[in-house]
């Protein structure tokens, strides 16, 4: 039998991962809002939901420090919708970030399969 | 539509509570919370749910208002500084037309000698009331307040550098300053005017005294009165770029 676990992450932890969970999914196109949060959701099957408000004001808080940028346009359905895109820094952040996150994915999960061993 | 009324009401609250600077872009970003809510499904259910996901209200905006901290602080000091700038220009145009004589024999028009102090005085008044009313702003702030105090300070000191005496003229206008405001706190609005220019005729006289300076009477009424018109000026000139920047930036 399937279980799904949906593990309750720290907020600390969870603010930290919002930056890189927004220069992750606009590395690929340009995305609103609630696109975003259904993506992130989808990708972690569901284990991966923020509390969907505090994605806004990270996504402000990119944009004044020049890693995205944001034009209103009508998507598929006829609606406008905000969509926010990756500049030039915001890949280079994007790129930087997933390094590191790699590379501290690899070293967690070595070290925690010692843990359990 | 209960829940949508009570998702735009969040959306509202959000907005109002983050104090983004601009009209424009606080629609804009009630566009998009807006958006975020229709995304989220038209039904009652999925309404209630998506309001249940988006936590916590006061984080949500007060993270915004850090986000448009540096853009209020710039908007605020260019308030104050064309507040300063056009209360100063008001109070030398006063001094000036107090101040102008026709010189009959050669038929010129010059300013009277005491120009150069009197424009002085006034100015530092307009710069200490503007200085009064950001420290009195409410809700009080400690650091507003500092601030102010800081800045009063550094024109005193700029002042002083560049004319001499510059410095005795802030600390006088402070005095002033804090005389007025118990004058206008005092007085009932008829009397307000009259005892107004009584004192400042009397802290002008005053200070000629502690000068051994002698003016007849006559010249620290004028003196008294045209720092009252001053002082008038300088209150509606904030009060004016206040509403100014409220309707066009705020």
């Amino acid at each position: 039998m399937l279980t799904k676990v949906i593990v309750e992450y720290d907020r600390e932890f969870l603010t930290g991962t919002v930056g890189v969970l927004i220069l992750s999914l606009l590395a690929e196109r340009e995305m609103y809002g609630y696109e975003m949060l259904q993506e992130a959701e989808r990708r972690s099957a569901r284990a991966f939901q923020l509390k969907e408000g505090t994605l806004y004001p990270a996504l402000h808080q990119m944009e004044r420090a020049g890693l995205l940028k944001a034009r209103w346009r009508d998507s598929e359905a006829g609606r406008a919708r905000k969509y926010y895109s990756l500049t030039a820094r915001g890949r280079r952040q994007a790129a930087s970030k997933r390094r590191q996150w790699t590379s501290i994915a690899t070293a967690m999960r070595a070290i925690l399969g010692h843990a359990r061993a | 539509m209960p829940d949508r009324d009570a998702a735009a009401a969040l959306v509202d609250r959000i907005v109002a509570a983050a104090q983004i600077p601009g009209r424009a872009r606080r629609e804009a970003l009630r566009r998009e919370l807006r958006s975020h809510f229709e995304d989220a499904g038209a039904s009652p259910e999925s309404e209630r749910d998506a309001m249940r996901r988006f936590g916590d209200e006061a984080a949500i905006a007060d993270w915004l208002r850090r986000v448009h901290r540096r853009d209020r602080a710039l908007l605020s000091l260019a308030r104050i500084a064309a507040s300063v700038a056009a209360a100063i220009a008001a109070a030398l145009l006063i001094e000036a037309i107090v101040n102008l004589r026709v010189e009959p024999r050669a038929g010129m028009w010059r300013l009277a000698p005491p120009f150069a102090h009197t424009a002085m005085l006034s100015a530092a008044v307009a710069v200490a009331l503007a200085a009064a009313r950001e420290a009195g702003r409410r809700p009080f702030s400690a650091a507003r307040i500092a601030a102010a105090a800081s800045a009063y300070a550094i024109a005193a000191a700029a002042a002083q550098f560049l004319v001499a005496g510059g410095a005795t003229a802030f600390v006088e206008a402070a005095a002033l300053v804090a005389l007025g405001s118990i004058c206008s706190r005092l007085a009932p609005d008829r009397a307000r005017a009259p005892l107004m220019v009584a004192s400042f005729a009397a802290a002008v006289a005053a200070l000629h005294a502690l000068r051994d300076v002698h003016v007849a009477a006559r010249g620290d009424v004028v003196s008294g009165a045209a720092l009252a018109a001053v002082w008038a000026s300088t209150l509606v000139i904030l009060a004016r770029m206040d509403a100014a920047f409220d309707d066009r930036f705020a």
